[in-house]
């Protein structure tokens, strides 16, 4: 068996629009190693963002099959999804979403309970102080710089030990100082733990820090 | 042990973001509370009166047993047989002019009383114990009065008033009796002894005349068998009634009962509505959370879980809200207390009732059922794929085959309740259809 974390054989993703479908992604096939990480470059438009969504099992496929560790997942009602999601894989967004009236340490405490595990305050406080967050435990996002919130939507991520990361654009919404912490965080994390870790992008400097580079372009792998 | 610890976050979470979200939820709150703060009082006042009515029977009647015969006095033979089973009261009551020179007549409810009256209870005046002055047999015959008349006529104690071309002077005004009836609390009501009714012959008010017996058995602790034998010889005539404590309260219960049973009815209605603004205000804070929902389902949360989070909150705000409304309803006898005309000589007492509380908090449970199931649906609707696109829709009561089915039986579930509590059954029911 395959040692791959992530594989697309054949997916495509259609959406009814106005009576005109809209075909977002086209036929496309790629697998990924459980410790490769691999950044999806692409206009915008060509289905970078479709991907992260349908392998965290937030999006239904229109044709082809998806597995996630060996196990195809396109079948799945929404919460065997679920369960994939909080098991498996760790997100991160361009946005950072982090739940506006929840602190730092109890927006990462909530990943934790997700997965039914509890009372593992001093884990999640560990984590944020490696991310260099120790001070601001208890402050509301809203108290937070757009550096500050990432990496708690990282340490959010990466708190269940996901052996999958996927992350859309993570340094969209932040300088480059802060970019360049993002990106070493979760590269670390990834190299640690042997996982995979999947980095849409725009930045081509980023990119190229990657194992392996997906190209896409009109709903089609053109480099893989 | 897992559900327990999933309880617990579900709990500590709820409980977390009521404290955080109370400006948001500060309506559903308010409006619960109003509406079962209205039922409790409700059901507090119905059961205390209730209660009052039941403890004060003897009181109400007057006695142990009341004959009525009419215009017509009672035989000697059947009130000596009567009179072998305790003390008997007779009393005459009757409606006449009552005059006082100057100041016009009024038609009067007037009672003419023996002795012994009240064989239970006590006639309050103003100055105490003027009643006793009725059968002190002075040159001057007596008579007690109410507010009424004493407004009507500017009367003082020590003035006079006529009945029948006789006078009377007054002794005192009459605060409450046993035996009450309307005239006493809306109407025109005196009191005078019945030797002077028979003294003065006036009897000629004729048609009017309605002669009581009231009965205190002298073993009371169990009066049926007395009861029993006294009804048997006089079950023949049929002009005469016969009322137990049981039968005087009864009618006085009933009418009660089908005042509250009218204010319960618009309490419930008064919740429905309620529950129109509970759901409109919860869709909008579950609006306000789409977001926090979308989060939490992109960390693997099931929809059930969150569905049962914000179902917990709204149980708490249910719980909190009940809890004042019930204990803040307890106290409304001691308002209504204030209010109640003191010549009812009714003394509203609460009792704690874990039954009463269930009653209150079930009604309400269903009612939130009812309103927020739709918006507890609607979570279903909230996609984790919008964290991606950054689009957020406003999310809509959701209905389903299955959570119309579901409102529809607990709609039932209320009204079946509610008519199960009633005495007025066939009412109620189409009152709701």
């Amino acid at each position: 068996m395959k040692n791959l974390a992530i594989e697309f054989s054949n997916v495509s993703l259609n959406y009814n629009q106005s009576d005109n479908l809209v075909e977002v992604l086209k036929n496309i096939s790629f697998s990924i190693k459980a410790d490769e990480i691999v950044s999806i470059i692409g206009p915008s438009g060509s289905g970078k963002t479709s991907i992260i969504m349908l392998t965290a099992g937030l999006e239904k496929i229109s044709d082809g099959t998806i597995g996630i560790h060996n196990r195809v997942i396109n079948h799945l009602n929404e919460n065997e999804l679920a369960s994939i999601r909080r098991q498996h894989i760790g997100i991160v967004f361009q946005s950072f979403y982090l739940i506006p009236n929840l602190s730092a340490l109890e927006n990462v405490l909530l990943a934790l309970e997700a997965n039914h595990k509890y009372g593992l305050e001093d884990h999640a406080k560990n984590l944020l102080e490696e991310f260099g967050l120790s001070h601001r435990l208890h402050h509301l996002p809203g108290e937070l710089s757009g550096g500050e919130q990432q990496r708690v939507a990282i340490a959010r991520a990466l708190i269940n030990k996901p052996s999958i990361i996927l992350a859309d654009e993570p340094t969209g919404n932040i300088d480059e100082m802060n970019s360049e912490n993002v990106i070493k965080l979760l590269f670390d994390y990834s190299k640690k733990n042997k996982s995979s870790l999947v980095l849409v992008t725009h930045n081509h400097e980023i990119a190229n820090q990657c194992d392996r580079i997906i190209e896409l372009k009109g709903g089609r792998v053109v480099l893989s | 042990m897992s559900y327990l610890r999933e309880f617990y976050f579900i709990h500590q979470y709820a409980v977390r973001d009521i404290k955080r979200n109370f400006k948001s939820l500060w309506i559903i709150f308010i409006t619960l509370f109003i509406s079962l703060f209205l039922l409790s009082s409700i059901f507090t006042i119905k059961k205390s009166l209730n209660y009052e009515i039941e403890t004060n029977s003897k009181e109400l009647l007057g006695g142990d047993l009341e004959i009525s015969s009419g215009i017509h006095p009672l035989s000697e033979e059947i009130i000596e047989k009567i009179s072998e089973s305790g003390q008997l009261s007779q009393t005459v009551k009757f409606h006449t002019m009552v005059s006082r020179e100057d100041k016009g007549s009024i038609f009067t409810d007037i009672r003419a009383i023996d002795k012994y009256y009240p064989l239970y209870g006590s006639i309050q005046t103003n100055p105490k114990g003027s009643s006793q002055t009725l059968f002190l047999g002075s040159s001057n015959p007596s008579i007690l009065i109410n507010e009424n008349i004493q407004n009507q006529f500017e009367l003082e104690v020590g003035d006079n008033i006529t009945i029948l071309n006789k006078k009377f002077t007054v002794q005192g005004i009459i605060l409450s009796v046993p035996n009450l009836d309307g005239a006493m609390i809306f109407g025109e009501f005196a009191i005078i002894s019945k030797n002077e009714f028979e003294k003065f012959n006036l009897t000629s008010a004729g048609s009017f005349l309605d002669y009581d017996y009231r009965l205190k058995i002298k073993n009371n602790e169990n009066t049926q068998p007395q009861i029993e034998k006294i009804k048997s010889f006089i079950n023949d005539d049929k002009t005469i009634k016969i009322r137990t404590p049981r039968d005087g309260s009864q009618n006085l219960r009933r009418a009660i009962n089908n005042f509250f049973h009218f204010l319960s009815l618009v309490s419930v209605s008064a919740i429905f509505i309620a529950g129109i603004g509970i759901s409109n205000t919860f869709l909008s804070f579950i609006n306000k959370k789409i977001l926090s929902i979308a989060i939490q389902k992109s960390l693997g949360f099931f929809s059930r879980t969150i569905q049962l989070i914000y179902f917990y909150e709204i149980l708490l705000i249910l719980f909190i809200t009940s809890i004042l409304s019930y204990s803040l309803g307890l106290l409304s006898p001691i308002i209504a207390n204030i209010f109640i005309p003191a010549s009812l000589n009714i003394d509203l007492q609460f009792t704690l009732s874990f039954l009463d509380y269930f009653n209150l908090f079930f009604i309400g449970l269903l009612v939130v059922l009812i309103f927020s199931i739709p918006t507890l649906y609607s979570i279903n609707l909230i996609k984790a794929t919008s964290l991606f696109r950054n689009v957020f829709q406003q999310i809509n009561l959701f209905f389903s085959f299955g959570n119309i089915l579901f409102l529809i039986i607990l709609s039932v579930l209320l009204i079946v309740y509610f008519i199960f509590q009633t005495d007025e059954k066939i009412y109620t029911f189409f009152y709701f259809l």
